[in-house]
């Protein structure tokens, strides 16, 4: 019923009889407020989309392969304007850290076989309120900054997968769910340099990844990749 | 490794923040005075600007025109990086420097302010279009000048004699080879060129854009037929854009540009550039703010008709026009579709920021054009601004006495829907047969008011009505406008029927007219 009553209002305030078609119509009065909402308005609220990869090969035993993707984010971000160069703003995403275990001796994480392909994938919740410094002069754009950022990250699932080939050239793949070994809750801290939507960041683990009484030996810490603002 | 990471965060952090806040930014300079400097217009001025000046009623001796003291721009470039250029107009420096060495400038007692200029990324005022059939170009071709009266001028002999018109633009690549404009060189038309981006006079290179511009001013096609109506116009042709980035030093160039083009005696300009959201906010629209629209107000102080491009915004985020068009004394040119009188959809709207009206006028906005090689027709209202520059280098020709900014309300008045207006049309497209009509057309329509139901219904006459028009032919424009001539709301209908027009409006908005137009009768009604 209210979707009604409110049809019937617009149309007695706004309405004209469809008898000629009306093929343009502007109403400047309301085109030329001010908005609050904007890359570079005082509210900014954007998607984002991650692709990084590790680049750190991490301490001996748990060496991650370096140059391959395996960091994802799919992210909200908000960013509160204070003025011309600086904002503060947070986010939230959801963050999937692939960690590809290189095989080789002394191989210790997870455990110390060797596989065809091993895989340890983390999928979290992150949060992370930054600083943002801009440079230079610019209308409703992003322009050229960088963030200063720290992060924390829920891990919401994980598995370690494996990939084994046996001598008759069959594969046996594996997928293994409740580790216990790996702590739920990191942290970190987080640097970015954009201009306008596309921006470069490194991502670094200060926390370590595994419970201290199970003596492993920290895989990669520091991720880079490029982000995209979607919106 | 935990302390390599961190080392690897602090020493990027540094390193962005290095890289960014300490290499030199570019900054204008605005001096307070100009104490103890010389002017001899005569060395200074073309014969041609002079003559513009005594024309129009102007000094020779205008404080804007004498040189910026350069013990002044000694004591800057002391102390900065790089002296780029300066601006007699402006009084002003563009500068190299840190920010150290700004606050060392700024604290000099001959400088009144500093400004800070950098560079992003924005499109040029013109879009392509070849999905046309190449037998419909022809027919566009010859409407985009005959719609604004091209026969009429061609009676008359109106072809912009006399008239120097100065086109700003990216470059005009192969248009000293090209057909299209061969009688201008035969017939040494061109009367200067400067590159203010490579900062040399060879400018037939750089991009297409400025050889498609000109060409819709007086280019002619290989069959003999005008694409513009000012082929007989002499012309300074200065390159003040790149191509792909637009870095804030175009404004720089342009007001350079525009002085350059005094100096030479131009006068009218083009340009068909606007700078929009990279740049600005659009509450920054007020002609005011950005260096370009102010450097377009000195011209037009000077005598010289700026003409600019609205710009392509319409159907984009940003939405209305660009910097130079929002300056209170640029001619913004807004674009029409080939078929009809009615805005095409790219058209970037006004208001400005503080509500004047914008554009002011439109032309065609779709337009066969000279390219680098051959021609096509090309979208943008970057098209649309020559094609009224030269009409109006067509109109100064016949009427020599006006000064700019009488042609400038004249070629308002002679728009096909003035005294009415939108923030889409502006008064529409000028036509000689209007320039100096004083004729008030017969009614078209009648407004009829019903209290009871709170509605005006809009009546058209049926003598005027014509069933077999053609879509977008038979165009009533209604605006409703507020005490002080703002415009509330507008609206375009297409009259397909002869079935009455049923208009209500809001109690809520502060309306004290309505404003009405149809074929070419505009009705006003006062709202109790």
């Amino acid at each position: 019923m209210k979707p009604l009553i409110i049809a019937a209002g617009l149309f007695l305030l706004f309405g004209s009889a469809p008898a000629q078609n009306v093929i343009l119509d502007k109403d400047p009065a309301i085109d030329s407020l001010v908005p609050k909402r904007g890359p570079n308005r005082k509210h900014y609220l954007h998607t984002y989309m991650s692709f990084g990869f590790t680049t750190d090969p991490g301490e001996a035993g748990a060496r991650s392969r370096q140059g391959t993707f395996g960091h994802y984010q799919l992210g909200l971000r908000y960013k509160r304007r204070l003025s011309q160069t600086f904002a503060l703003g947070y986010e939230f995403a959801y963050d999937v850290n692939d960690l590809s275990q290189r095989q080789e001796a002394g191989k210790l994480v997870p455990d110390t076989l060797q596989y065809r392909r091993e895989r340890l994938i983390f999928y979290n919740a992150l949060f992370s309120p930054y600083l943002r410094i801009n440079f230079g002069r610019r209308g409703n754009q992003l322009g050229k900054y960088v963030d200063l950022a720290a992060y924390g990250t829920y891990t919401v699932s994980h598995v370690l997968f494996q990939r084994s080939e046996l001598p008759d050239g069959r594969n046996i793949r594996s997928r293994t769910t409740g580790l216990t070994y790996f702590q739920r809750f990191n942290y970190g801290a987080t640097v970015r340099i954009g201009i306008n939507k596309i921006i470069l960041y490194g991502h670094y683990r200060l926390s370590d990844l595994f419970y201290a009484n199970w003596n492993f030996p920290e895989p990669a810490r520091l991720q880079v990749g490029v982000q995209f603002v979607l919106n | 490794m935990y302390s390599k990471g961190i080392a690897f965060l602090f020493f990027s952090c540094i390193a962005c923040v290095s890289v960014f806040s300490q290499s030199p930014v570019k900054y204008r300079v605005y001096f307070k005075n100009k104490a103890n400097q010389q002017f001899d217009p005569h060395t200074y001025f073309d014969a041609k600007a002079i003559e513009r000046r005594a024309r129009q009623g102007l000094s020779l001796f205008d404080s804007t025109d004498f040189p910026v003291n350069p013990s002044y721009l000694n004591e800057v470039e002391r102390r900065v990086e790089t002296l780029k250029m300066h601006s007699r107009w402006l009084n002003a420096a563009v500068v190299m420097a840190t920010p150290e060495q700004m606050a060392a400038v700024s604290n000099l007692p001959f400088v009144s302010a500093v400004e800070q200029a950098s560079g992003v990324l924005c499109l040029p005022a013109s879009r392509d279009d070849e999905s046309l059939p190449p037998l419909k170009k022809a027919e566009e071709m010859q409407r985009q000048i005959e719609r604004m009266g091209a026969s009429d001028l061609q009676t008359q002999g109106l072809h912009g004699k006399g008239v120097r018109i100065a086109i700003f633009d990216v470059g005009f690549s192969g248009a000293d080879k090209h057909p299209a404009f061969v009688h201008l060189f035969q017939n040494q038309q061109i009367k200067g060129t400067r590159d203010f981006v490579k900062k040399r006079d060879y400018v037939y290179e750089g991009g297409w854009h400025g050889t498609a511009v000109w060409s819709c001013i007086a280019g002619k096609n290989p069959e003999g037929r005008w694409l513009g109506l000012a082929m007989d116009a002499e012309f300074l042709l200065a390159r003040t854009e790149l191509e792909r980035s637009e870095p804030f030093a175009e404004e720089e160039y342009w007001v350079a540009a525009a002085e350059w083009a005094d100096k030479n005696g131009a006068d009218i300009i083009n340009s068909s550039l606007g700078y929009t959201e990279n740049r600005y906010f659009p509450e920054q629209m007020n002609g005011k703010t950005a260096f370009i629209s102010r450097g377009a107000n000195m011209a037009a102080r000077k005598g010289i008709l700026v003409v600019n491009a609205a710009g392509n915004e319409g159907s984009g985020d940003w939405g209305i026009i660009g910097a130079p068009a929002d300056a209170d004394s640029v001619l913004a040119v807004g674009g029409v579709e080939p078929c009809c009188d009615y805005h095409i959809e790219f058209s970037s709207f006004g208001p400005t920021a503080d509500k004047r009206l914008k554009p002011n006028v439109a032309a065609q906005g779709r337009t066969l054009s000279a390219k680098s090689s051959g021609f096509s027709t090309v979208d943008g209202t970057s098209f649309a601004s020559p094609l009224m520059a030269g009409f109006a280098a067509c109109m100064w020709q016949k009427y020599p006495a006006l000064k700019n900014m009488e042609l400038f309300r004249l070629l308002e008045k002679s728009g096909h829907l003035y005294p009415y207006f939108d923030y889409a049309h502006g008064y529409g497209i000028p036509h000689p047969s209007r320039f100096n009509s004083e004729a008030p057309p017969e009614p078209t329509f009648n407004l009829v008011k019903d209290t009871a139901a709170a509605h005006y219904t809009v009546v058209i006459n049926p003598s005027h009505f014509d069933s077999s028009a053609t879509e977008f032919s038979q165009l009533l424009y209604v605006s409703e406008v507020d005490s002080r001539n703002h415009l509330i709301a507008y609206r375009v209908v297409d009259v397909s029927t002869t079935e009455p027009y049923v208009f209500k409006y809001s109690p809520f908005n502060p309306i004290s007219r309505l404003r009405l137009h149809y074929k070419g009768y505009t009705f006003e009604q006062a709202i109790p």
